[in-house]
């Protein structure tokens, strides 16, 4: 055994803990990237960047939607609200489709894998969060105006965790994925 | 590959089957832990000059649906006998019951090789239940009496601790933190099931 095996060996038996800090690694560095990204993210809440970014990029193409799919609804953009024939929906902190950016950034960037697997990993999963950031607010906008109390549910429970799973099955896909290729490349991370 | 879709599967089925039931059973979920709910918030109301004086799930006065309704009066300090001012705060039983569902499914859903661990783990995870409640619920709850204490004591800005913990939770902390939290207790309940089976190799060893 040359010395720095025996030195590897030695800082093993001495760290009794190292297998649950191995085994903890991933929750704690998720949850930590997340609350620096929620922090971030509330730092520039409510200024013109984040305004422009919540109407630009989420509530316009949802009002558009509203409009092709109905185009008597006239829907608008009323602030951080879609304001309709129907209803009036206002997209509070947490309704926009950010948190499930911010869940997928601070699970991704925390899993063990290579720069090129997670860019890969982030772009799809950007794209699929911000499809179902949509969906998400085309499926809050239809109960409000129909089915006031199917909307409390939908609300409340159901369409702030249902993207969630949704995002869930996604990551765990892909780093099913990135562990098999990190795998096959001799684990390289 | 065929063992990863199915797991992928069963996690869809069964994360279908808790957004259900938790869609159903929101208001009865808030309904039976508000009194634990109550505790907890006078607990903490206790040692400050706030008290609370209802907590329950109401029919919501301002938009449709059913909320956890905390009423409260915050004294201007501790000693006083006056109520300087009265908060009501709101959250939707089905922000309510998000957090323990994610705990739940998280602990129910995690890979262990025994149904034996299996109860280990989510009998390990009633503690952290208890506690994320407080977390999760009842401290955003709190979040406008510790509001009006920093505007009774002249602060300019009233934005507390409180409130930004309440925000954070609102920006997807609800349910990252008891994602978080489950899969460390699964992880930490993992390693310590691999010692104890290491330990029952090293017995059998040296008998």
């Amino acid at each position: 055994m040359d010395a720095r095996a025996r030195k590897v060996h030695r800082t093993q038996a001495t760290a009794p803990g190292a297998p649950l800090l191995r085994a903890a690694a991933f929750p704690i560095r998720f949850f930590v990237l997340f609350a620096v990204l929620a922090c971030a993210s509330e730092a520039v809440r409510g200024g013109p960047g984040e305004t422009a970014w919540v109407q630009h990029l989420f509530l316009q193409p949802t009002a558009a939607l509203i409009n092709a799919l109905e185009p008597g609804e006239h829907a608008v953009v009323a602030g951080r609200a879609i304001a309709s024939q129907t209803s009036m929906l206002r997209v509070t902190r947490g309704c926009e489709g950010t948190e499930l950016l911010l869940l997928l950034f601070g699970a991704i960037l925390a899993y063990p894998a290579g720069l090129l697997i997670k860019t890969r990993g982030l772009i799809a999963g950007v794209a699929l969060a911000y499809g179902l950031g949509i969906a998400r607010l085309l499926a809050l906008h239809y109960p409000l105006s129909s089915a006031p109390h199917a909307w409390e549910a939908l609300h409340g429970l159901v369409l702030p965790a249902l993207p969630l799973a949704l995002i869930a099955l996604y990551f765990m896909s892909w780093s099913a994925a990135a562990a098999a290729t990190t795998g096959a490349h001799g684990g390289a991370r | 590959m065929r063992t990863a879709v199915l797991a992928r599967t069963r996690v869809a089925i069964v994360v279908a089957a808790v957004l259900a039931s938790g869609a159903l059973g929101a208001e009865h979920y808030a309904r039976l832990i508000a009194p634990y709910y109550a505790i907890a918030a006078r607990c903490i109301a206790a040692p400050r000059p706030w008290t609370v004086t209802d907590l329950r799930v109401v029919d919501d006065d301002r938009s449709p649906g059913i909320v956890l309704r905390l009423q409260g009066a915050v004294r201007a300090t501790p000693s006083d006998t006056a109520v300087a001012a009265t908060t009501v705060s709101r959250m939707h039983v089905g922000a309510v019951i998000e957090t323990p569902l994610v705990l739940w499914t998280v602990l129910a859903l995690w890979p262990v090789s025994t149904p034996r661990m299996r109860w280990r783990l989510l009998a390990a995870g009633i503690p952290l239940w208890v506690a994320l409640e407080i977390l999760a619920t009842v401290v955003p709850l709190l979040g406008p009496l510790a509001a009006a204490s920093a505007v009774l004591a002249g602060a300019a800005d009233p934005l507390t601790l409180w409130d930004h913990w309440s925000r954070f939770l609102e920006t997807g902390g609800r349910f990252a933190l008891p994602l978080a939290a489950g899969m460390l207790l699964a992880a930490s309940a993992r390693m310590s099931a691999r010692r104890v089976a290491g330990d029952d190799v090293t017995v059998q060893q040296r008998r």
